[in-house]
Formats: structure tokens, sequence, C-alpha cells
């Protein structure tokens, strides 16, 4: 009952003499106070002024304790990067979400802006942030509700998040934004290289080029942890690839080789050492889960790597694997019979219905299209189908300085569940869609007049 | 000496209600990470004698010497033993830290008297490890004098600094495992990690602590010898290296210990609560087992019982002990995820799972149902205490009309008055005294309150009711679904592919609903924390999880099998619900 008498503070506060020495009293401590913390904050900087000068005149490597400042070429970025021109391109890397009904892309503009076309939604979102450059990959969480983009660039990994109602009742939007974003960042991750998410879009792997190790991030446990993929190896990981079945990761590195993660189900987190005498140029998996598939650097020769089947019988045994030469891309003749000149492959896409592979060459004007037959028992059979090309409209215009940049399979939507694209992202401002209505080998083979093996 | 009594007294009641194999899992861990850090106490001993003392050109007699003042000293072996102990003790804060479930704190003032003294707890250990291993280092590097009281002092603040640096209020516990490494390069590669970190950290606080040291205490003894003593701070640099490395790598090998994976098994849990289920046996188990194996026999089923193989049941119905639960759904839910996750429970395998899926399916959706009636119960307080406030918030506004003067109620008798001694005068002076001396001790308090600067703000502040404490603490004791329900939806996913003979697949409806039960209460949760925004400390990270979690497991099962909606729970209000909330996914 005391507490609800407003008027008897003020009435002491009025009239009492005694107060007025307690304020006095007050006044001196409170002055007390503020000169200590005065004196301490002095003493702070005069600390790290000392510290500075301790560094610059005994030369101890207090640079060491500081956070270390790697700054990244873009050429190097580029030099590693799945998008043919990254540092001219307009636009300069795609990405299709895995569960959407409905057309969801997200495309990465020369100025590291994220433009999010909806098929719904007449114009585009557009996410940028100041941190946000030298951005390279992209990767949307799948069974997110809404979406979550991951871009990967020079300050770590920044994640978008889309506000989106999870009750028709209810119009909760958190701080009334219609997306978040959220900086992932570790001591020295920098210029992120590549990200996948894990198949269940509980956590993120990223790899790049400031650190010789990979990060698995878990954004919504706010945990990372760091997995060495080759120790002793001082090199950088620029390319991530799971296996279609989330079984295991392919870790390619800067310098030579490559390293593959056994990451899924319960058992332990192993490594191997696969293509030890490689450099890697681009990589993917087959549908199967069972052969990578990669290039060289300077090299036109598609190769295959497979496990030996053996290994199966025995448990947890180091595997030795098999490589085969899939195809030479020098010189391509299709089987139609149209002959092309070729040349070394800038990146590969593999269709995820395990059908095609498209191909960007390094000095070509054109997309390859081709189909990838994988018999049992025997090696895998590359037949060239189409050159893509980019479709000009404009009479005056040559289609010579117009390359592909990157490219992607999108997966059927909801109305049309019998059409699949292949969109490629061109040089000149442009993406193309072409059309893929064949959802199956066999009946890629019957269009196609061609035997399985 | 009374076993029983001591195993009242010193186990902690979480862990006395638990199966005795899991109890004993978690007991068997604790002396198993005690282990380990009793071996790095002598790892990091080894690394201080041999930086210092190590003699390149006498290098056996050196060695000679090491052994002698460690192993074969009486003086090494009572101070190791000493700190082994606080090194135990500091293990089982930790522990109980993180097992303990999540108390609830109605006001600030409750979570200052829950969290403090178990702060305080821990400052003490690690002042106590810092304070015994600083004492043995420095035995072995300086004499008594000014070093040595400088080395001991570099040790205490190092232990200072770790435990400002790494204890927050709020004491976290454990992080769960988010890949299964295999523990030994685990345990390699934090060795090496923790002690670059803790020399960085080290040579922060040297470089800090040194004229700290000079100004306060070198003065009165003979500041300029340790100023000018190179040699002696890199020995505190050394010694602070070190004990920081050692409470980082006791909170890590804990961590990394008491988080390894469980060995589960789909198998009913009243076959693994026999009364024989002890220690010894499970060793003896082992051995019998590592025999039949040699002897290529088949293992006869009581030897697969006495082992420490948990039931998946078990582990995830197990109640009071929370970091445990954590781990047990989170590993459900990695044995569950994946396309390819089919070492534990395979849905080809008809035999085996038929009877252990319903037993499994009933638990998890008790529970997520269980926790649904608890967020609706805990809502409808909240709206309640909501109301009530208001209303004396009200009540307390001042009246625009001039308040009449009060008047002091009549004193009524009162029913219980205290009863006075009448027999002699003796005891009536010792009341009175008593009486007066109480009288005196109040009025002191009250002045001494009344001299406190903002006194009823700071009441207030620590007396403010937490309108939400109720739906935090819920919300937080309801963590494991995160994963459990992640798990379960998992298990449908693979469904798709795997269940042949329809096992799991006729209880879709069942999950679908239950989903949506917990969707909507996160939600109602969600709309009552966003309007008491203001009034209330931050956002709840457990609701955030668990938020995102059930959204992920909506948006899996509505894309998966929101085409076959009608089929699978008949037309009706709920396939409605399922429908409208379909259309909000992207």
């Amino acid at each position: 009952m005391e507490q609800l008498d407003f008027g008897r503070e003020f009435r002491e506060a009025s009239f009492g003499d005694g107060n007025a020495n307690n304020q006095r009293n007050r006044s001196t401590i409170y002055r007390i106070l503020k000169v200590i913390v005065h004196v301490f904050y002095e003493l702070k900087k005069w600390i790290s002024f000392m510290i500075e000068w301790f560094e610059i005149i005994a030369n101890v490597p207090l640079n060491y304790l500081k956070e270390k400042k790697i700054i990244v070429h873009p050429d190097t970025l580029a030099e590693f990067n799945q998008s043919r021109g990254w540092k001219t391109a307009v636009y300069k890397g795609v990405e299709f979400h895995p569960n959407c009904p409905y057309e969801l892309m997200a495309l990465l503009t020369y100025h590291d802006i994220v433009v999010l076309h909806d098929e719904r939604s007449i114009a585009p979102t557009k996410f940028s942030a100041y941190e946000q450059k030298n951005a390279t990959c992209m990767a949307f969480r799948p069974w997110s509700h809404g979406y979550e983009l991951a871009v990967g660039c020079a300050a770590g990994i920044f994640l978008w998040t889309s506000n989106v109602r999870s009750c028709p009742d209810f119009e909760i939007r958190d701080k009334q934004t219609r997306t978040r974003m959220q900086l992932l960042k570790d001591d020295g991750h920098v210029y992120v290289t590549s990200l996948q998410w894990n198949e269940d879009g509980t956590t993120l792997v990223s790899s790049s080029l400031g650190t010789n190790h990979i990060i698995m991030w878990d954004p919504d446990s706010r945990q990372k942890l760091r997995l060495i993929p080759h120790p002793g190896n001082g090199c950088s990981f620029f390319l991530l690839k799971y296996t279609p079945n989330f079984r295991a990761l392919l870790c390619g590195q800067c310098d030579v080789g490559a390293s593959l993660c056994v990451v899924g189900g319960r058992s332990n987190w192993r490594r191997f050492q696969v293509l030890t005498e490689h450099k890697i140029q681009t990589a993917g998996w087959t549908c199967c889960s069972t052969y990578i598939l990669f290039v060289d650097k300077g090299s036109t020769i598609l190769y295959s790597c497979k496990a030996d089947e053996e290994m199966e019988v025995f448990l947890q045994p180091e595997p030795s694997w098999t490589l085969e030469k899939v195809t030479d891309l020098k010189e391509i003749t299709t089987i139609y019979g149209e002959k092309r000149e070729g040349g070394e492959p800038h990146t590969i896409v593999m269709d995820p219905f395990g059908i095609y592979i498209a191909i960007i060459f390094k000095d070509q004007p054109f997309v390859l299209l081709a189909l990838l037959i994988s018999p049992r028992g025997s090696r895998l059979i590359f037949r060239p189908l189409e050159y893509i090309c980019y479709e000009v409209e404009e009479a005056d215009k040559s289609d010579n300085d117009i390359f592909p940049i990157c490219m992607g399979f999108a997966k059927p939507r909801i109305d049309e569940p019998h059409i699949r694209w292949l969109v490629i992202v061109w040089s000149s401002e442009r993406v193309q869609r072409k059309v893929l209505e064949v959802n199956t080998m066999k009946e890629a083979l019957n269009i196609h007049s061609l035997k399985n093996t | 000496m009374n076993l029983q009594a001591i195993y009242d007294t010193w186990i902690p009641k979480y862990l006395q209600v638990q199966p005795a194999k899991i109890r004993i899992t978690i007991l068997y861990r604790f002396v198993f990470a005690s282990v380990l850090c009793f071996v790095l106490d002598y790892q990091l001993l080894a690394l201080f004698l041999s930086l210092t003392l190590f003699d390149v050109r006498r290098p056996v007699s050196s060695l000679n010497e090491a052994f002698g003042w460690t192993f074969f000293s009486v003086y090494t072996s009572v101070v190791m033993l000493v700190i082994r102990g606080g090194v135990a003790g500091y293990g089982w804060l930790l522990c109980n830290v993180h097992y303990s479930d999540p108390v609830l704190c109605r006001n600030r003032r409750d979570r200052f008297a829950e969290e403090w003294p178990l702060l305080l707890r821990m400052f003490f250990a690690i002042l106590f490890i810092a304070t015994m291993t600083s004492l043995l280092y420095v035995s072995f590097a300086a004499s008594e004098g000014e070093s040595w009281h400088y080395l001991l002092s570099c040790g205490l603040f190092c232990a200072v600094s770790y435990f400002v640096n790494n204890f927050e209020r709020h004491l976290t516990r454990f992080p769960l495992p988010m890949l299964h490494i295999d523990f030994h390069a685990a345990l390699l590669n934090t060795w090496w990690q923790i002690l670059k970190r803790s020399g960085r950290e080290a040579l922060y606080q040297t470089v800090l602590f040194s004229p700290i040291y000079w100004y306060s205490v070198g003065w009165c003894l003979d500041g300029t010898v340790t100023v000018t003593q190179t040699g002696l701070h890199l020995q505190g640099w050394l010694l602070s290296t070190l004990i920081l490395a050692k409470l980082h790598m006791v909170r890590k090998l804990y961590g990394l210990v008491m988080q390894r994976p469980l060995s589960l098994i789909n198998d009913s849990p009243k076959l693994h609560e026999t009364h024989d289920t002890c220690l010894f046996n499970i060793i003896l188990g082992h051995v019998l087992r590592c025999v039949y194996t040699m002897q290529m026999r088949p293992i006869p089923r009581s030897l697969q019982v006495n082992s420490l193989l948990l039931p998946l049941t078990m582990v995830l119905s197990v109640g009071r002990i929370h970091g445990f639960r954590m781990l047990a759904s989170r590993e459900f839910y990695s044995a569950m995820s994946g396309k390819l996750g089919r070492e534990l429970f395979a849905l080809n395998d008809v035999k085996n799972i038929h009877s252990n899926w319903t037993e499994l399916r009933d638990l998890l959706v008790t529970d997520a149902e269980e926790f649904v009636v608890r967020l609706q119960k805990c809502i409808g307080k909240c709206h309640a205490n909501k109301e009530i406030a208001g209303k004396v918030s009200r009540s307390r506004m001042r009246s625009l009309t001039k308040p009449s003067p009060r008047r002091k109620p009549a004193k009524e008798p009162s029913c219980e008055c205290p009863a006075k001694p009448q027999e002699t005068d003796y005891l009536k002076y010792l009341y009175l005294l008593g009486q007066s001396l109480r009288k005196r001790i109040r009025e002191f308090g009250r002045r001494v309150k009344g001299h406190l600067a903002g006194r009823r703000h700071w009441q207030c502040y620590m007396l403010e009711v937490d309108v939400l404490a109720e739906l935090h603490h819920e919300l937080c004791c309801g963590e494991p679904l995160v994963w459990t329900l992640q798990g379960l939806v998992g298990v449908f996913m693979r469904s798709v592919a795997d269940d042949r003979y329809g096992v799991v697949q006729p209880d879709l409806r069942l999950v679908l609903e239950t989903l949506h039960k917990v969707e909507r209460q996160l939600n109602l949760a969600s709309g009552l924390i966003h309007k008491n925004r203001c009034s209330c400390a931050g956002t709840c990270r457990s609701h955030e999880l668990l938020m995102a979690a059930v959204q992920r497991c909506q948006c899996r099962m509505l894309v998966t099998f929101g085409p076959h909606l009608d089929f699978i729970v008949g037309r009706g209000e709920l396939e409605k619900e399922l429908e409208e909330r379909m259309a909000l996914i992207y």
C-alpha cells in the first residue's frame, strides 16, 4: 500500500532539509565516480596507445593477434568461379529454388545485388548490403518457409530470409520487414567460393579462399563447425558438391586434387583424398551418386572417377578410385552429324534427372547439351545433342561477342509438370530458356533414336 | 558408511530418477572425461617443465630431474591429486548446468537468486584450479620471492580474466554435435586449436598484467626487478597459456565426451530395464561378446541386453534431464534424416519395425500433444495475467479529484498474538530485548535503504513480473521437439520411397494434425511475444528455433503430401486448414 502513495515522494522532496544534504553528498559521490570512470577510460586509452608503440618499437608480432585482413584479387576469384567472365558480366550467377512449385530464380548482378524473380510477382525483389561485395555463389535453402537464400561474398555469407506468414489469421511480421538478413562469418573465412545446403536444409557448408578448411553452419542454432577435408594441405577449397543422395561431399582444392568427405547419416565423418594429380576446373556428380565427372585445368578431356565397387564389401576401407576418360571435347560432333570446335570447358552442369549434361566452354559462344548414359558395368557414354546459341533478335547485332556466363536446370512448374528448362544467362544481360520435354532416360533415348549401350 | 545415503546426497536428483542404463552411460562418460582431464594435467605439466627446465646440454639428467620432481615426488603427487579433485568438481558443475532442466524465473530477483550462486561456484572452482596449478608450476620455476609472487598473481589474473570472458550470466549447455567426428581426430584438433588460442590470449593478458602488477604491488616489493626481467615475463606468459589452455580444454573435453553419439538400438525399452543392469555386468557382457564373436557363435539375447546400447524409445522418453533429451532428440533426427539413414530404422524390415514403430509414434505424438496443452495453458494464463496487470495499472493512476485525507484503520484485535512468556521476569526481559533489537535492526535497514540511490527503482526493477516467463519456460522445455519433429518428418519423407508395406504411411493424418496443432500454438505464442515485446526482455530463442523447425516440417510434409490431402485426411475442417496453410508456403 505504501507504494501507491505517489504524493509522498513529492512532499518529502519539497520540504526535507536532510534531503538537500543527501543531494549534496550524492553529488560528491557521483563526481568521484565520474572522475574514476574518466580515469579508467584515460588509462585504457593510454594502455592501447602504449601497446601500439610497443608493437612498433619492440617489433613484437602483435599483428598476429589481430584479425588478419585477407585481400584476394578479383582475377583470382574469377579464376576459381564457375561463371565464365565473372569479372565483367552483368549477371554473374543464377540459382533456382529446389522445392518451390513456381519458378523462383535468383540472379547475381555485377554490382553484387541479388535480383529475385518470382513468376507470380510483377517486379523482382532486390537484396543488397554494403558489405555484400565480390559475391561469387548463391544457394537456396531447401524446405524453407518462404525462401532463404545464402549468398557467399568477401565478408562471409549473407543469409536473406523472406518474412512470410505461417497462419492465415495472423498478420505478424517480424519488425514489419519483408526480408531479414543475417551475416554468417568466421575468422579468416572470407571470399566464400562455394555454398551447399544439406538435404533437409538444416546445415550449410561453405568454402573460402581465406582459409584451408570448410565450415558447416547451423544458422538456426547459430553454431558452426570447422572441418578439415585434407590435413596438412595449406590450400583452400573452391568447389563443394554434395552427392545427389547427400551422403558425401566433394571438396575441390585450389591447387591439385580433391577430397571426399562422408557426412550423411549417423556414420562418423570420414575423409578420403581423390584425384591427387589433377587440378580441377569444374566437377559434378552423376545422378546415381557414383561417378564424379570433372575437367582438368587447361585440358579438354572430360574424366569420370568412381570408387571401386569392392569397397562396399569391407567395413570402412580406404577406397581406391578408378579414373576413366569419358570424351575429348576438342572437337565435337553431335549425334546428328554437326561438327564444331570445342576446347577447354569452363563449367559443367548436371541434370538433376540424370539425363543431360550441359557444358560452357572457355572460348566458345555456345552451350553444349549432351546426353550422359551410364550403362551398368561399363563406362559412361557421352552423346552430344546440340549447340545452344544466343538467339539474336536485332538484325544488326552479331552474336560473336556474346557468350554464356552461367546456367542451371530449373525444375518443372506445378502447372506444367512435364516441361523443364535449361536456363542460360548470356553476357548480353539476357536469360534464355531451353525447353526440355524429356523426363526419363528411356524417353530421351527413344526421341534421339539411341541405344543404351 | 551408508552407500545409499551417499548416493542420495551426492548424485543429483535428475540422475537418480533415470533408468539404470542412462544413469550408467552418463556416469561412465563423466568418469571418462575426468580421466582425460587428468591426463591433460600431466601433459601440460610436462610441457611446462620441458620449456622451462630442460637443458639441451645435459638432456638425460634434465629428464631424470623432471621425472624425479613429478612422478616420484610426494609433493607433486599430492598437489596433482588436489588439482584433479578441483577439475572433477568443475566438470561436475558443468555437467549439472548441462543436464538440469530450465528453471522458471518470474522476475529478476528469482533469476538473480538462481544464477549467481551457480556462477559463484563456477568462479571459485576456476580460481581453485588456477591457484593450485600456478602453485605447482611456480614451485618448479621460481623460489620464494618477488618472481614467485609475480607468477602466482599472473595465474590468478588469468583465471579471473578467463571467467569474465567466457562465462555469461546465463550459463550455457554444451553445444549439440552437428556431425559425428572421430573422437581421436576431434581431440587432437581441439588440443592444437586451443593451445594456439590460449597462447594469443595469454600474450595480451601478460602485457596487460605487467603494468598492473608493477603499479599496484611492485612498489612495495622491488618493482624494478620484475619489470626488467624478460625471462620472468616469458615464464608468466607460458604459465598463463597453460592455465588458459587447461581451463578451455577441460570445458571442451567434458562437452566432447558428454555429447558423444549415443549407441542407439531400435528395441523395446522394457527388455533393457532389468535389475541386473550395472557397470560390472556391462563390462562382463562386453568381454563375453568379444569371446562369442571370436568363436563365431551367435550372441545370446541376454548379452545383447547387457550392453550400453540404449533403446530409442527409452532415450526419447526420459524426463528432467534436458541436456540428455536434447542429445537424444538430435541423435534421433540424425538417424532418421537422409535418404540413406537406414542403419537404425529400416522401413523395409517389416518384421522388426512394425511393433516398435507404434510405440515410437505414440511417444513422439504424445510428447508433441502434451507440449501443445502446456503451451495452451500458458498462453491462457498470460492473457489472464495481462488483464490483471492492466487493471492494477489503472487502479494505480492518480485520480483527478483531490484525495480525501486518509484515516488510519482502527487496530483490530489480532487473533494470532505472539505467545508472551509470562512465567518469569528474566524471560520477559529477554523477550523485550529481542523485540527492541529486531526493531532497531529493521530501523537501521530502513535507513540504509533510504540512503541508497534509486532504491525504489531498483526494487521495481528486481521485482518486475515477467508476464511471459512461464511461456518462455515451457518453450525452453519443449526445445527437444525441434529435432524430434524433424526426425519424425524425416521418417515420412523416407517412406515415400521405402514404405512398401505401408508401415508408417497410415499415420500421415495423425502427424499432419499434430504438426498443425503445434504450429497453431506457436503462432499464438509468437503473437503474445510480439505484443509484449516492449515490456519483456528480448525475443525467445527457443521459440525461434521451434518455429523454424515446425515451419520446415510443415513445408516438407505439405509439399510432398499436399497433392493427396483429400485422400490422407479426408474432406473436412483439417483439409481446409491445411490447404490454406499450403497456400502460404511460397
